[in-house]
């Protein structure tokens, strides 16, 4: 535990110290909803059924962007053995980072979430139970992302096949139901009428989290 | 090695023997379709061939996970090679779907409908297993990452199915179906036709195996002549 | 009465289809400054690895502490400090930071008196809190090897500890070998450059091809002969 916790403090700390990724990141959610917006100033959509593929999309691809270099920046760095020869589980080390992450990720998914509703005039949906499904589908993002970055930091041409990996795996589970949940969400719907789906992205949190931590130390040992 | 290569030959000639059955059963034995006409005889290899991708599937999972209990490497390449073929397979299953569907349901494919969507997913991420493989060196390392990727991509296909009934509920059906039943006739050749892609496939499967095998006999001398050099 | 630390039996290791270590005996005592020479090639870096239980070796039995390298791998690693080429340091924390993350790894105790400590040992307390960005070469491998001993181990291994140090570094590192030797630690250290390692072992031995060919000599010019001839052979077989 004390293990998990150190990587998780050393693994907020790197990322604040050196935004670089997170200004990235920012940057990236804006441009793409700023597209959105632009694209949708022509065509006349309704914007209350197309705020929940607005908002994952855009959720998607900034998380994918940071989650690249959890494990590719030890290796570059030439710190991964000195994590691996510690005397710590390598569960310790898909924790700490998990956790970082998922802090990290969910920072910028409500930045991405204030700037949609400044763009995008739609009516304001139940908050609770948004920020409810936000919260679940990112435990679960954070946590097979983790996972499948660990496998991606040992391929060449890691940067695209992170997405590769990630894409067919995430896109059918979590990215699914929480795009249907909140387009109810957003018609109207509160917390109770959108149950099943949060069950359903509850069982998938479980899944992932455990496969990482159970399969992780497989990824990583040599 | 004989016996080996007997059971090799007996796997060729039960397989060539049953497909050409097969397509003799499916495009003169069996009677056209009442509803669909002669383009439901597509659905003997469609059928075939997605059954023989759901096994391939499965025993690449099967594979990696004795791997990761044993590290034998024999268990990582039987995955490996079952993976491909069942991509390949998958291709077939996928494709041919779609003609037919275009004939009957007017579109080439439902999003709705379970099973074409299931056999989706497993294409994308047998597609990105290879695509793990390719990219990595051969060895320990790559056995390992690939067996785990395979088992979440096989824990994935459950998820997805609940996923699915979720999202379906939310997007209405567009198109009804109408199948009909089947005629005695056309079960006999559909099971022909599965039989026949079964033996095709552990043909298959082996003839990969062999080569996998004779590669890394030609990597062991060329070590050795090294060595003799050295 | 020699008190074994390490041994190794019949160790082979191969990446692939490239047999790295062949059938490799070694036995390391307790006070040892066990020197290792190998050209480029020999298979150093995976003997550490494989020795310090970070690569597990095909076949062949390693034991640490008295206990099998496979079966108590994290009580192992605690008793072991590793410095590599690479420095395990993060260049976006400090000194200190980088110290206090490896000693919360490590468990260990007196966290702020233990760093202070061997912060000034390496003499590197005044620069406790710059980044190791803005370290020099010869700065961050002292770190480095302070990181290696932060946890008190009792067997460093250290990886080409000379390359990139300048001679006074060099001076600062061997020193800082012989005094934790004092304290009864023991050293196994791998490098290539005869005239650097040479002096402070009190044991020695030659890799090449991945054996161990020749073990204890303690003439040094008798040592640097038979070293430059396997020097000479080895690249003559790669011709």
């Amino acid at each position: 535990m004390n293990a998990t916790k150190a990587i998780f403090l050393k693994e907020l700390r790197i990322e604040f110290r050196n935004k670089q990724t997170i200004i990235f990141a920012l940057i990236l959610s804006l441009m793409i909803l700023a597209s959105f917006r632009f694209a949708f100033s022509f065509i006349d959509f309704s914007l209350t059924e197309l705020a929940s593929p607005i908002i994952w999309v855009t959720f998607f691809f900034s998380g994918m962007f940071s989650l690249a270099p959890v494990y590719k920046k030890e290796v570059e760095q030439g710190t991964r053995d000195g994590l691996l020869l510690a005397p710590i589980s390598p569960a310790s080390i898909f924790l700490g980072k998990f956790l970082a992450n998922f802090l990290v990720i969910l920072g910028l998914e409500l930045f991405s979430l204030s700037l949609f509703f400044v763009f995008f005039p739609v009516p304001t949906p139940d908050m609770v139970a948004l920020l409810t499904i936000i919260i679940l589908g990112t435990i679960g993002f954070a946590a097979l992302g983790n996972l499948i970055s660990a496998i991606s930091s040992n391929l060449s041409q890691s940067e695209i096949m992170l997405p590769v990996l990630l894409v067919p795996i995430l896109l059918f589970t979590i990215v699914m139901t929480s795009v249907s949940s909140t387009s109810e969400i957003f018609l109207g719907a509160n917390l109770n009428e959108i149950f099943e789906s949060i069950k359903l992205i509850l069982v998938f949190d479980i899944v992932f989290l455990a496969s990482g931590y159970l399969l992780i130390d497989y990824v990583l040992e040599d | 090695m004989a016996l080996k290569n007997k059971i090799e030959i007996m796997i060729l000639g039960i397989a060539a023997l049953l497909t050409f059955i097969g397509i003799y059963l499916a495009f003169l034995y069996a009677p056209t379709h009442v509803a669909m006409g002669d383009v439901q005889r597509i659905f003997y290899f469609h059928v075939a061939s997605a059954w023989v991708s759901y096994l391939a599937f499965g025993i690449t999972l099967i594979g990696s996970l004795l791997y990761l209990k044993t590290k034998t490497m024999k268990w990582d390449m039987l995955a490996h090679a079952s993976a491909e073929i069942g991509v390949v397979f998958c291709t077939v299953a996928i494709i041919t779907g779609a003609l037919w569907a275009k004939d009957v349901w007017g579109t080439f494919w439902r999003w709705e409908d379970m099973k074409l969507f299931m056999t989706l997913v497993l294409w994308l991420i047998f597609v990105a297993y290879l695509a793990l493989r390719a990219n990595s060196l051969p060895g320990k390392k790559r056995a390992n990452i690939s067996a785990v990727f395979g088992i979440i991509g096989f824990l994935c296909v459950p998820l997805s199915f609940a996923a699915n009934r979720i999202w379906s509920h939310f997007h209405p059906t567009v198109i009804a179906t109408s199948e009909g039943s089947l005629q005695d006739s056309m079960v006999l050749t559909l099971v022909v036709a599965v039989f026949a892609f079964t033996f095709v496939y552990l043909f298959l499967l082996k003839l990969k195996i062999n080569l996998e095998n004779m590669r890394e006999n030609i990597e062991e001398i060329k070590q050795q002549i090294g060595d003799m050099n050295g | 009465m020699t008190h074994e630390i390490l041994s190794a039996r019949s160790i082979t290791k191969s990446f692939g289809h490239d047999r790295v270590l062949r059938e490799l005996d070694l036995t390391i005592n307790k006070g040892d400054i066990y020197v290792l020479f190998g050209s480029n090639g020999a298979g150093k870096t995976t003997l550490m690895k494989v020795l310090s239980t970070l690569h597990p070796a095909d076949s062949g039995e390693i034991m640490l502490f008295g206990m099998k390298s496979e079966e108590n791998v994290r009580d192992i690693r605690a008793k072991i400090g590793f410095m590599s080429h690479e420095t395990f340091l993060y260049d976006d924390l400090s000194a200190w930071e980088n110290l206090n993350f490896y000693a919360d790894l490590y468990s260990v105790h007196n966290k702020k008196k233990r760093i202070k400590e061997i912060l000034k040992m390496v003499g590197l307390y005044h620069r406790s809190h710059d980044k190791v960005r803005s370290f020099s070469r010869g700065m961050a491998q002292r770190l480095s090897l302070a990181r290696a001993v932060l946890h008190d181990p009792e067997l460093i291994f250290l990886d080409e500890p000379y390359s990139g140090l300048d001679l006074r570094a060099q001076e600062v590192l061997n020193n800082l070998v012989i005094e934790l030797n004092k304290k009864g630690k023991t050293f196994f250290i791998i490098t290539h450059d005869i005239e650097k390692g040479f002096d402070i072992s009190n044991r020695n031995g030659i890799l090449s091809n991945g054996t161990i060919v020749i073990d204890k000599e303690l003439d040094k010019a008798n040592f640097s002969e038979k070293y430059n001839e396997i020097l000479r052979r080895e690249a003559d077989e790669r011709n």
